[in-house]
């Protein structure tokens, strides 16, 4: 589904991506983990197409075709889906309006037509229930004032219902008490089937015990300097990632 | 040698406009007290002279195009008929009262009226005058000030007919009373009008007012509108005010709003401006009690060359009272903008609490915005803060639609629907905040209807 090749990037001229290679099939769930600093975030910001990220030389394939001249938009129809590590806040647009906005345009790149208020509307209580979310937050405004916990869970909800076929979770775990980890832990669960896959970006093993990845990746400086399996994670909680880097600058 | 070549043909536009003014006045028939009263205007007017760049409130107005057109009034034979489908996409729905003016002329078969509670005055200023004389002439005497305002002063002394509005002790009306100036310019010649609305809540009385100028296009020549708004909150009233301008857009329009304060008296006013050239909304209010509240708060839309003034005054006479104002602006294009407000606290104005902040929104790097917030503060034990922002669309915001799926301009709009959105849902009424969203995407050239 994913497949990134020798992926080198930059922001403001400083180089944060140095050669990453990562290959992501459906029905597979990665974890890439690694120190403050050592690029996860920009690698899941770099494949969504954001802005301040430019890409200097390797390549990204989403189902076979390279995305780096597609903007973030195109990305997104193609389903590519960011749960953002700090939510966006939109005073005056209102929640509800925008995520059938957002379903609407998806629709309508798939040829379908669009649902009107009161159709989305049952479409955005089911989902509701999907992630445990008090329905009160979607006529508000879109994350303005909402707490860390509901900010996350506001992800998952657009995760829910726009249904990407990859999803690229950055630290949907940081900032949550440990019931609302369950739950928003919970959420992804119920949207992984085998069609889809997932990156989870985290620094932390703990969203891992509710969430099983297949693969992690251990990220330092720009490169993967170990992958492995679940247990790897329970290792990185164990030892901390010192062990790995020196390992890797030995090895070099 | 430069500044007399310059200041010279103002002069003479000067002239000009106040010999057109004498000709213009002397056209209608009025009773003994009205014709003195418009005379002193007149004579205020005459004194106080135009405004002039030097003063500070008009310093960045060319009032030219307005000195240099030929205005003549309205005539009655040549109002355009109109009907209630005309009106229609103008009229708050929730509104059990309405009045409709074409062209300054009351057009009774377009207005509205269901039951209103017993002592309720609520009619143009000639039914007014025929049932309620004596209270239309003690409220107009009084109201009318001896201000430095020269276009209200030229209100005063040319205004034909008008609306009044007095609400008697401990009375709430429920449902909005809304006011339509239509203007269709559907003559060669440019045209001016002076509407005028006189507004007495009694002590205890409740209101929610709409005031709607709107300009039928196409317009086949420009027209100016010189509007004044007087409220007079006694005692413990309160009042909801939402005045849109939507004129057309070779439309000038000079507004005045001016707000009175009793003891524990509320006010909540929305200025909304979306149309003409060249506009400018002066609301003053004035605290003449202890305890009384106001929130203020504006939104312009302007595209193309359009400019808007928005002057404000919130003069904190009394102690323990409050003021809140946030105007907000959304600027395409050449559009040029204007916030300028004062907040003053007297001397003995103690624990006066007055916040100010005025917020530009930029979609185009031709656009012109100038912002002076001024506190004038004279007491020292007040919380008072004022502030200005002026900015752009924010890249995180429009990355975070983006991610999403939304297309570009699908999420320009949304968030510049969003910036409008803070001061829209202020309005208290459901009706009139969908036409607004419509308007504001109208007024953007922009066809998203989200």
């Amino acid at each position: 589904m994913l497949e990134i090749r020798d992926l080198h990037a930059c922001r403001d001229e400083k180089e944060i991506l140095k050669g990453i290679n990562l290959s992501v099939k459906s029905g597979e769930i990665h974890a890439i983990m690694g120190p403050n600093g050592s690029g996860k975030s920009t690698l899941a910001k770099v494949v969504v197409g954001h802005p301040a990220y430019t890409v200097t030389s390797g390549d990204i394939l989403y189902q076979g075709k390279s995305i780096l001249e597609e903007n973030p938009e195109q990305r997104a129809l193609d389903g590519i889906f960011m749960a953002f590590q700090y939510p966006v806040e939109i005073p005056g647009v209102n929640n509800a309006n925008f995520l059938r906005l957002a379903y609407n345009a998806k629709r309508t790149f798939q040829g379908q037509e669009e649902l009107d208020p009161l159709e989305f509307d049952d479409l955005l209580q089911e989902k509701l229930k999907l992630v445990e979310m008090d329905p009160s937050f979607i006529n508000r405004s879109v994350n303005e004032g909402f707490s860390g916990g509901e900010k996350k869970k506001n992800e998952i909800l657009q995760m829910a219902i726009l249904e990407p076929q990859l999803s690229i979770l950055d630290e949907t775990d940081s900032g949550l008490d440990i019931d609302a980890l369950r739950e928003v832990a919970n959420g992804v669960n119920k949207l992984m089937q085998p069609d889809r896959a997932m990156i989870l970006v985290t620094h932390y093993q703990r969203l891992l015990n509710y969430v099983q990845p297949d693969f992690v990746h251990v990220l330092s400086a720009g490169r993967i300097v170990k992958s492995g399996g679940k247990d790897l994670a329970l290792e990185l909680e164990d030892r901390g990632y010192d062990w790995v880097i020196d390992q890797q600058t030995a090895e070099v | 040698m430069a500044i007399q070549m310059q200041s010279k043909p103002t002069v003479i536009q000067e002239e000009a406009f106040r010999n057109h003014l004498s000709r213009l006045q002397s056209c209608e028939q009025y009773p003994a007290w009205l014709t003195s009263l418009k005379q002193e205007a007149l004579n205020r007017f005459e004194a106080l002279g135009l405004p002039s760049r030097r003063q500070e409130a008009w310093r960045s107005i060319d009032l030219a195009p307005i000195l240099n057109a030929q205005f003549r009034p309205f005539d009655e034979k040549q109002r355009p008929h109109l009907s209630q489908a005309d009106i229609a996409p103008y009229v708050c729905q929730e509104a059990t009262n309405r009045l409709v003016f074409v062209n300054g002329f009351y057009d009774a078969d377009l207005s509205t009226f269901t039951s209103l509670l017993a002592g309720c005055v609520v009619g143009d200023f000639q039914s007014a005058s025929r049932t309620h004389g004596d209270l239309l002439q003690s409220t107009l005497s009084s109201l009318v000030t001896e201000g430095d305002d020269a276009f209200e002063s030229l209100n005063t002394a040319l205004f034909g007919n008008g609306v009044f509005i007095s609400i008697p002790e401990n009375t709430v009306i429920e449902a909005p009373i809304e006011i339509l100036f239509l203007t269709a310019a559907n003559q060669d010649v440019p045209q001016f009008g002076y509407p005028r609305v006189l507004v007495t809540l009694n002590p205890h009385a409740k209101l929610n007012l709409i005031t709607r100028s709107v300009g039928l296009e196409p317009a086949k020549s420009s027209y100016f509108n010189n509007m004044v708004v007087d409220l007079n909150l006694l005692e413990g009233a309160s009042l909801q005010y939402t005045y849109i301008q939507s004129e057309a857009s070779n439309a000038y329009q000079l507004a005045k709003t001016n707000l009175l304060l009793h003891e524990k008296s509320q006010a909540d006013l929305t200025s909304i401006t979306l149309g003409g050239q060249l506009s400018r909304h002066a609301v003053a209010v004035k605290f003449l009690a202890e305890h009384g509240t106001c929130q203020l708060q504006g939104l312009s839309v302007l595209n193309d060359e359009t400019q808007v003034f928005d002057y404000t005054v919130m003069d904190h006479l009394k102690p323990n009272c409050t003021s809140q104002q946030l105007y907000k602006g959304i600027l395409a294009a050449q559009a040029r903008s204007e916030f300028d407000g004062t907040i003053i606290i007297h001397q003995n104005a103690q624990q006066s609490d007055a916040s100010q902040l005025n917020r530009t929104l930029m979609l185009s790097d031709d656009a012109r915005v100038l912002t002076r917030p001024q506190l004038k503060i004279d007491a020292d034990d007040v919380k008072c803060s004022h502030g200005a922002t002026v900015g752009q669309l924010e890249e995180e915001q429009l990355f975070y639609l983006a991610s999403r799926g939304l297309s570009a301009q699908t999420a320009q709009s949304v968030l510049t629907y969003g910036f409008a959105e803070e001061v829209i849902e202020k309005i208290p009424s459901v009706s009139v905040q969908n036409q607004l969203i419509q308007q504001v995407h109208k007024a953007l050239h922009d066809d998203y209807n989200g």
